[in-house]
């Protein structure tokens, strides 16, 4: 099947000595499928989106192409402008035009329908993210959760091939982002949309993908499923932005290691100087008069904990344990591994070489 | 929705396909607008290359020390004047509430709407020896009773910072307006009394804005010459007229000019350095407005009789006044003159100032939308951005100034163009020159007016109308459009009413014959011809009470507020 969207070897740079903002960025999302594309803030993300839809133009390059379904809209001699691409678009701050009710607004992409045509499909839009009785209300009439879903169905109602959205629940208080997240969830899968969606919340990456992307310094890392990226990321910066995680220097030797919690099995084999990646939830802490670590202080959450623990030597290591065992502050405990750990290849610090 | 801190912004987008390269042309095409209103300055500022110790040794042996003692005299005393009354008339109407102040707040604005060529003569008849005031003083106190003389500085200083002192109240009251419940609340916390709140708190946090004003009042006293001479007080501007018109002297009149737009240049730049030490944003949308102290009793009666008092004066006795001449005069005009005079002149002042309207209000439009950002520009380039703050500088400048820079600057053009088309034409007395001193002085009105429309169009909502397909025609009629209608039209109508009040700028260089309202007005008046100049006196000022009355609906707080911007 082709993809809904399909990026190859895009790149731009802002000024032609500039740092590259996007570098050789490739990337495909499936039809009906939501892409998370995942980074820190001025990583690259949203500058790739709007590569996408054409507010920006990438760095002429043979190999560079976008392709929207099956309509090459960037690549050799091609440029089609934003108007023509029909790609859907959701932003932070949800862009509505302040002047239209809401049904003017769902209704403005919907431009050289029938009338009575538009009007249906607006309303059905409306009914699918439940605002059909709101459609004569304008936007400033609207709490910060009804204008996202508005600005939802803007973007749904000429039913394009691809949606893009712009971290667009980080207006939002939290507990208001849990609701609408599996709300726009459900909406997109209904819909059966392309999505890419770019935040840099973790959570909201890991419950909303079918695949994630993480973007670092204008470059797309690693992608694959939300489980694969967490359980087997390829460098220790998707390692810890997917997640809290310990990093040990160790020596390796063939499939086990040696740490500062002793003797370690590998999941893969390495050898020398090497990084092991422990999850705080895959530690085992139990009390233990003789362990080499004491219990520094607790954050309890109640359904779990994250004791953070000090070796001997200053070492600092955080572990997530079950809520029920009380380990107080200065307990002695021992700290052991609960299965074979991930090791990255030397000592190395997190930073990817910057693409110049 | 609250928000913290203004949504990051993605970038602004060019319309249609065309799209501006990133910087030259842009620059470019800001460059033009404000080399257009700096010429004429710049041609002034050359006559410091021409400086002629004759005529200054000459000046400064006749009248050049009085005038620079009146000049800085009347600055300082309406400035004071107005800081004070401005400043507490804002805060009176923002911090207390008592009967009628919510009809107080903008009954205040209303004395702008009367020019000081107007309230001057009107005071004049009513307040000096022969008028009603004083007759009736004597009545009481005996025909002996001593007072001071009213034709002389203090009397322009009263006239002037009457009709002014609204700058100062409409952007105090802006910026009183803006902080926050919580600043007031942290500071009483801290124990401050609500006297010292506002000499600690309130005070210091506004003060961006009250520069502003101040400025703003300052600029209009330094335009004035017809006030100072109605009250006998020879300043810079008074004799840059005098030299040009009556005694036919250009020359002086030229370095005399040249030397009065350093003084409004020295006006702009204390008010850039009062504001740049001191930029106050409260963060976001207040969380909270301050609820307003209510008055009961005599306080209260007090806090509505003040400015009641001061309003009937500023504006309600010259109304009234202005109103039973005007009666008086068209009832006893010859039947059929007064029309036609009227007639011809009101023609004409509505056509110039359509004319400048339009004008100002499309190279405005140009501007913004050349000094927006464009692609992932946060912000628009520094460069774009300062020629686009020059391009308003016309607005600091006397209108005595900006006329006679027009006029040096095209009289070269002239000769050029009367050689060609053998006299038929004279560009500087034409309407040609006239648009384009209009266009320098006013600028800044309709610039900040549809910049601050403009602004309502965010990047994000540009680039969800494109995603949905709608190509630039249909961006600029559906979006673009319907948010700028209101700011577009407030730049019209303010920009038509400053030209309508115009004085000085159309009595240098309207072309022969072609008088207007205003100029009537004045030349009636100054020939102490009161009930006949009641009649353009009385269109003016109720032309005017309209746009006023807009000024307090589109005044914000002015940290953000530039000089230029008097909305």
């Amino acid at each position: 099947m082709t993809p809904a969207l399909r990026v190859r070897n895009v790149s731009k740079r802002f000024g032609s000595e500039g740092a590259y903002a996007v570098y050789q960025a490739s990337l495909d999302v499936e039809p009906g499928q939501i892409v998370v594309l995942l980074g820190p803030s001025g990583c690259g993300k949203t500058t790739l989106l709007r590569l996408i839809n054409g507010l920006e133009t990438p760095e002429r390059d043979p190999d560079a192409h976008i392709v929207i379904g099956d309509r090459t809209v960037f690549g050799p001699g091609v440029n089609t402008p934003p108007e023509k691409r029909r790609v859907g678009m959701v932003f932070q701050d949800y862009a509505l035009f302040p002047h239209m009710t809401v049904a003017a607004n769902v209704a403005f992409g919907l431009h050289g329908m029938d009338k009575s045509e538009a009007l249906a499909r607006t309303m059905a839009t409306l009914d699918q993210v439940q605002l059909g009785d709101l459609a004569q209300r304008y936007p400033h009439e609207l709490s910060g959760g009804q204008q996202q879903r508005v600005a939802l169905a803007r973007a749904l109602a000429p039913q394009p091939q691809l949606l893009l959205l712009d971290e667009p629940f980080s207006n939002l208080d939290h507990a208001l982002r849990v609701t609408l997240r599996e709300e726009m969830r459900s909406v997109l899968k209904r819909s059966g949309v392309a999505a890419l969606f770019v935040t840099h919340d973790r959570e909201e990456a890991l419950s909303l993908a079918d695949a994630l992307a993480v973007m670092q310094h204008g470059r797309i890392v690693q992608t694959g499923t939300p489980r694969e990226l967490y359980a087997h990321p390829a460098s220790p910066f998707v390692a810890r932005f997917l997640g809290e995680a310990n990093f040990l220097p160790a020596h390796a030797y063939g499939d086990y290691a040696e740490c500062m919690l002793g003797h370690v099995a590998l999941e893969a084999p390495a050898q020398g100087r090497v990084q092991l990646l422990v999850r705080p939830e895959a530690l085992d802490v139990c009390a233990d008069p003789d362990g080499r670590a004491y219990v520094e202080h607790v954050l309890y959450f109640g359904h779990d904990q994250l004791l953070s623990l000090c070796l001997d030597g200053n070492e600092r290591l955080l572990a997530r344990t079950d809520g029920a065992s009380a380990l107080p502050a200065g307990a002695r405990v021992s700290v052991r591994p609960r299965g074979p750990v991930k090791a990255f290849d030397g000592w190395q610090s997190d930073a990817v070489p910057e693409a110049s | 929705m609250e928000r913290v801190s203004a949504p990051p912004r993605l970038g602004r987008v060019a319309i249609g396909s065309w799209r501006w390269p990133a910087f030259d042309a842009g620059s470019l095409a800001a460059a033009l607008p404000a080399f257009l209103v700096l010429l004429p300055l710049i041609g002034l500022a050359l006559a410091w290359l021409r400086l002629d110790g004759e005529i200054w040794s000459h000046l400064w042996s006749t009248l050049l020390p009085e005038m620079l003692l009146n000049t800085a005299l009347l600055m300082f005393g309406v400035g004071a004047t107005t800081l004070a009354l401005g400043t507490a008339l804002a805060w009176l109407v923002t911090t207390y509430a008592f009967p009628g102040s919510r009809s107080l707040e903008w009954l205040l604005v209303l004395p702008i709407a009367i020019p000081g060529y107007i309230l001057g003569y009107v005071s004049m008849s009513l307040f000096d020896y022969a008028g009603p005031f004083q007759t009736q003083l004597r009545a009481w106190f005996g025909p002996d009773l001593e007072l001071p003389e009213f034709r002389s500085l203090p009397g322009a200083i009263f006239v002037l910072s009457l009709t002014l002192y609204p700058y100062v109240y409409l952007l105090a009251r802006a910026a009183f307006r803006e902080q926050s419940a919580a600043q007031r609340d942290a500071a009483r916390a801290a124990g401050l009394s609500g006297r010292a709140i506002f000499w600690r708190v309130a005070l210091p946090l506004a003060r961006p804005s009250l520069a502003a004003g101040v400025a703003l009042a300052l600029m209009e006293t330094l335009t004035d010459f017809a006030v100072v001479r109605y009250f006998n007080t020879v300043t810079l501007s008074e004799g840059v007229v005098r030299l040009w018109i009556i005694q036919m002297d250009r020359d002086a009149a030229i370095q005399l000019a040249s030397l009065l737009m350093l003084i409004a240049l020295g006006v702009v730049l204390a008010e850039r350095r009062l504001r740049r030490r001191a930029r106050f944003y409260q963060l976001g949308n207040q969380s909270r407005p301050i609820a307003p102290v209510r008055l009961r009793g005599w306080r209260a009666i007090a806090a509505l009789a003040g400015p009641l008092l001061l309003l009937l004066v500023a504006f309600g006795l010259p109304l009234v006044q202005l109103t039973q001449w005007a009666i008086a005069e068209v009832k006893h005009a010859e039947p059929g003159t007064l029309d036609a005079v009227f007639g011809q002149y009101l023609f004409n002042t509505l056509a110039l100032s359509l004319g400048a309207a339009l004008l100002v209000v499309a190279v405005a439009l140009a501007m913004a939308y050349v000094v927006r950002p464009h692609g992932t520009q946060v912000e628009a380039k520094a460069g774009t951005r300062f020629l686009a703050r020059l391009a308003t500088l016309g607005y600091a400048m006397p209108g005595a100034v900006v006329a006679l820079g027009v006029l040096l600057l095209l009289a070269p053009l002239n000769e050029a163009v009367l050689g060609w088309t053998g006299g038929a034409v004279l560009l500087s007395a034409s309407v040609f020159g006239l648009m384009y001193a209009y266009l320098v002085r006013f600028l800044a009105i309709g610039f900040s007016s549809v910049e601050a429309s403009l602004e309502k169009v965010t990047p994000n909502m540009e680039m969800a109308a494109r995603s949905l397909g709608a190509g630039a025609p249909r961006l600029l009629a559906h979006v673009h459009l319907p948010l700028m209608r209101t700011g577009i039209l407030a730049a019209l109508l303010l920009v038509f009413v400053d030209t309508l009040k115009e004085l000085p700028v159309t009595m240098f260089l309207r072309p022969f014959g072609m008088e207007t309202l205003s100029v009537w007005t004045y030349m009636l008046a100054s020939e102490s011809a009161w009930q006949a100049a009641a009649v353009p006196a009385l269109t003016i000022v109720l032309a005017s009470v309209g746009p006023a009355l807009l000024l307090i609906r589109l005044s914000r707080a002015s940290a953000q507020t530039d000089w230029e911007t008097r909305l």
